[in-house]
């Protein structure tokens, strides 16, 4: 944590990982911290059309159709958060194992901390931890915060 | 200005806990902020005889006195910015918890297996209720 803080938070969008959103951007704040917000495109998504969908052509379609979709929900959620540029990066990755990703990235960006919810879209609510958010654990080399709602 | 945020960092002198501590003392120095050092001492300690648990807890917490005194000194951690609480009880994971409710706590810091956690597990017990118990965000330090 020498000399700048790199903050990881995955979003999906949902509510909780808004929260560890908030959690992040108040502990850069105070560290003058920077943010790498990541989405990944989780592969269920990318094959949710199956491979009978008729043409190439309408399966590339869906395909950028998800793509843009992220990349609209990230910019919204940006702007709402109101995040200069120079604070914060954001980044889509498509990838098979959202939790390896995470991992990967924050190896990559040189995260100070993984900064995310309990639970996201998937949790089930009654385990203590969602599924991504146990198997960033296990992969990350770097401190995990984890956000409760 | 805002109040100074407290952080939890519970403490059972395993490796594990002292990096988490470590992690603890550079955030605090980065972003101001109080510690407070927590050492939970397990009650009922089964396989002593009832007569001699008091005498055992009071030993049990000289060793953890002695030990903070002597990581305190080694990490040379100012006085003024921390507390070293000791408390006795059930459930660790539970404690931790409330302790970091009482302190008004911003965080907990701490390590993903300490003395008793298996180590083919991604959380130790105690980092696992924590989780659970815990109202604030906890952060989990790993080896």
């Amino acid at each position: 944590m020498a000399k700048s803080n790199v903050y990881l938070v995955p979003v999906d969008f949902s509510k909780t990982s808004e929260i560890a959103l908030n959690q992040a951007i108040e502990l850069a704040r105070e560290n003058k911290g920077k943010l790498v917000l990541l989405h990944v495109i989780s592969d269920s998504a990318w094959m949710a059309a199956g491979d009978d969908v008729g043409s190439a052509q309408i399966l590339a379609d869906y395909h950028k159709l998800i793509e843009q979709n992220a990349a609209k929900e990230m910019q919204k959620l940006v702007r709402r958060k109101r995040l200069k540029p120079g604070q914060c990066r954001s980044i889509l990755i498509r990838g098979g194992d959202p939790a390896s990703v995470i991992a990967g990235q924050a190896k990559k960006s040189r995260a100070s901390m993984i900064i995310m919810a309990s639970h996201g879209r998937t949790g089930l609510k009654r385990v203590v931890l969602g599924s991504i958010a146990e198997r960033t654990l296990r992969y990350a080399r770097c401190p995990v915060l984890i956000v409760k709602k | 200005m805002a109040r100074l945020k407290t952080y939890v960092v519970p403490l059972d002198f395993s490796k594990s806990s002292k990096l988490a501590l470590d992690f603890a003392v550079r955030m605090v120095g980065e972003s101001r902020g109080n510690l407070v050092f927590l050492h939970v001492i397990a009650d009922p300690a089964r396989g002593v005889p009832f007569f001699l648990r008091a005498q055992y807890y009071a030993e049990l917490k000289r060793e953890a006195e002695q030990s903070f005194s002597k990581l305190r000194l080694d990490r040379r951690l100012s006085k003024r910015r921390y507390r070293f609480v000791i408390i006795r009880g059930q459930n660790p994971g539970r404690l931790i918890a409330k302790q970091a409710e009482r302190s008004r706590a911003a965080m907990i810091i701490m390590g993903s297996h300490g003395r008793t956690g298996l180590k083919r597990l991604v959380l130790g017990s105690v980092a696992e209720r924590t989780v659970r118990y815990a109202q604030c965000p906890v952060l989990i330090v790993k080896k």
